[in-house]
């Protein structure tokens, strides 16, 4: 066994051919909380890999008369004033594969969950330029998001681009990771970045996926709190080059960026120490473009270039409820549409504490499915129609039957769109539940039973009625026989009682 | 206006280039006394380097470093030296730590590196990502 091993290796040391090289080199001047200014390097381009000593690498970012930017990722404590910096000639590389499915990597793609190392297939560049007009298609086709109150009335289709947003604490990443569990055996690969994030909150989403089976399609692009701001600002980019490999490939791939609020920190950060000029709140001048470039990548591709989709669920924390802050205004311009969640409704026992009323979907309705749509569309306006009487709820003595029936629908429409954590619903057995309440079976329930009402019903369906969910799965539609059959299933049931 | 070093080192070498030992100290004296009164004086040093690398560029003569392990023979030195085609300024250096051979630098910017160091860590690279 030993003789094998020197046999190899003399072969490797005698096949392997080192040359002399002529290299283009500068020196570190100046470097500070991660960035470097280097002299030299008189050929560099833009976005170019630099090699610092001790296997440290860095990306020239500023070009000036007679400096270069660069940022440094890795422990810039290791480099010192007057240290060679080799060019490389290459732009920062993604490694993407299969092997990535189920792992933690870091922005540059190394592993950070000890499970070994990873062979990748390919190289992807980092910052790519989005598929053009002529790759693309609109976007057709739904992803289930497995939540009542997104699928039936904020649709997000394959391909989009649909932003999250809402203050800390109101349940964005729930909605994120609920979607990521839902895309289970769906054939959908899920990234999920975290930018800035807490490790502990990093490692109990994690911890959750693998509970329950989604870590197999999952990939987790990781770049901690204490993390430096280079690596955050590569995570988005990195993950998305992930997700375009499986674009490319045919596959429809998810990317959650978590969030981009604090990507826009980090890329503030090195903006400032590299001493490009602030703007607003600080911001350098291309913060729109960082977001633009990074969105504008996630695309449903037409069938001659594979027919692949790379969706993105972009999470934006606000402060207070201000969506009018620089990011967020930045951000809901730049996606096809936005989830509000409210603090408000939070508190008030609504979850997912998602507000309807301005929450949007720009393209989804297009991919929704046409028994969904059925339902939804009454259920939009019965919704929108009990807000404005809300008001008057606390009065209902004194109003007329008309308004109270209303009210009492809408409070039970309300009940019906709560939904836990980790629970994401079927498309069939979300149109049931919605399908029962808008033509009244749940009028005469007590609105404390609603919700008990709603898990007998869907296990009374799943057990007895399996063929009729299966009909709807399959139909995606509600046809007048699956119509008449769901009324009169519904009416055994509420018999059955 | 402000004035950059780079622009201080231009002026100052384009009229010195060519006077006499005793009009040098003159101007220079006049050039250090500008510094005084434009408040610049903190940038004397960024100005000699400006000006070093200009007079280089200049005169076209290229600054080469040579490293090598211990000190080498003239034979070897001129062997170099020819390979140039302009003039050099050359600047010699011992590192014990290469082992052996010799590294080439150029006007700090182009690098030939040919030591025994080198050689060594590129092998641990390549079966490195071999295995």
């Amino acid at each position: 066994m030993s003789d094998h091993i020197i046999e190899t290796l003399k072969q490797q040391i005698t096949q392997t051919r080192i040359e002399t090289e002529v290299e283009k080199v500068g020196q570190v001047i100046k470097i500070a909380d991660g960035v470097a200014t280097l002299s030299g390097l008189t050929s560099a381009m833009s976005g170019e890999l630099l090699e610092f000593p001790n296997g440290i690498y860095g990306v020239a970012l500023n070009l000036e008369e007679d400096s270069v930017g660069a940022m440094i990722l890795g422990d810039f404590l290791k480099i010192k004033e007057g240290d060679t910096v080799k060019s490389t000639g290459r732009i920062l590389e993604m490694p993407v594969g299969e092997e990535l499915i189920g792992r933690v990597v870091n922005a540059l793609g190394q592993p950070v969950d000890k499970k070994g190392d990873i062979k990748p297939d390919k190289f992807y560049p980092i910052e790519n330029i989005a598929p053009g007009v002529i790759k693309r298609k609109s976007v057709d086709t739904p992803l289930q998001t497995g939540i009542k109150a997104i699928d039936s009335m904020i649709p997000i289709g394959k391909g989009q681009r649909e932003l999250i947003i809402g203050d800390r604490q109101t349940g964005k990443t729930a909605l994120a990771i609920d979607t990521i569990i839902n895309q289970k055996g769906k054939n959908v690969i899920c990234i999920y970045v975290a930018i800035g994030q807490k490790e502990s909150k990093v490692a109990r989403i994690v911890a959750k996926l693998e509970e329950s089976g989604a870590m197999k399609h999952t990939i987790v692009v990781l770049s901690g709190a204490s993390y430096p701001a280079p690596m955050s600002y590569l995570a988005p980019y990195a993950g998305c080059a992930i997700g375009e490999y499986f674009m490319d490939k045919g596959q429809d791939a998810l990317i959650v960026y978590d969030d981009l609020s604090k990507h826009a920190w980090a890329y503030r950060q090195i903006s400032l120490i590299l001493r490009r000029p602030p703007g607003r709140e600080a911001y350098p001048g291309d913060i729109f473009y960082l977001h633009s470039r990074l969105l504008e990548r996630a695309a449903k591709l037409d069938k001659k270039y594979g027919g692949g989709s790379l969706t993105a669920l972009p999470i934006i924390e606000t402060q207070s409820g201000d969506v009018s802050a620089y990011i967020p205004t930045n951000v809901i311009s730049i996606t096809d549409g936005q989830i509000f969640l409210e603090t408000d409704l939070f508190y008030q026992g609504i979850r997912p504490a998602i507000n309807p009323g301005i929450s949007v979907s720009r393209v989804g309705s297009s991919a929704q499915t046409k028994a969904i749509k059925k339902v939804a569309g009454k259920l939009r306006l019965e919704l929108a129609q009990f807000r404005e009487l809300a008001a008057f709820a606390q009065f209902s003595s004194d109003l007329d039957k008309e308004t109270k029936d209303r009210i009492e629908r809408g409070k039970r429409l309300t009940e019906i769109l709560k939904q836990g954590q980790y629970s994401p619903l079927s498309m069939e057995s979300q149109v049931v539940i919605i399908f029962a309440t808008i033509n009244g079976f749940l009028d005469d329930i007590e609105i404390e039973n609603v919700n008990n009402f709603e898990t007998k019903l869907l296990e009374y369906m799943e057990e007895k009625n399996k063929s009729l969910l299966d009909t709807i799965e399959k139909e995606a539609d509600i046809s007048k026989e699956t119509d008449e059959k769901l009324r009169k299933e519904i009416e055994e049931f509420k018999k059955s009682l | 206006m402000k004035i950059t070093p780079k622009q201080y080192a231009i002026s100052l070498y384009e009229s010195t280039k060519d006077s006499s030992d005793i009009e040098m100290d003159k101007r220079i004296n006049n050039f250090v006394n500008i510094l005084k009164k434009n408040n610049d004086l903190f940038l004397s040093n960024k100005i000699i380097d400006y000006y070093y690398k200009y007079q280089r560029e200049q005169r076209n003569i290229s600054k080469v470093e040579i490293t090598s392990n211990e000190k080498l023979d003239s034979e070897t030195i001129n062997s170099i030296i020819k390979k140039f085609n302009n003039q050099i300024a050359l600047e010699e250096k011992i590192d014990k730590s290469l082992l052996g051979g010799i590294i080439i630098k150029i006007d700090n910017n182009t690098l030939i590196d040919g030591s025994i160091k080198r050689k060594l860590e590129n092998l641990r690279k390549k079966l490195q990502t071999k295995v």
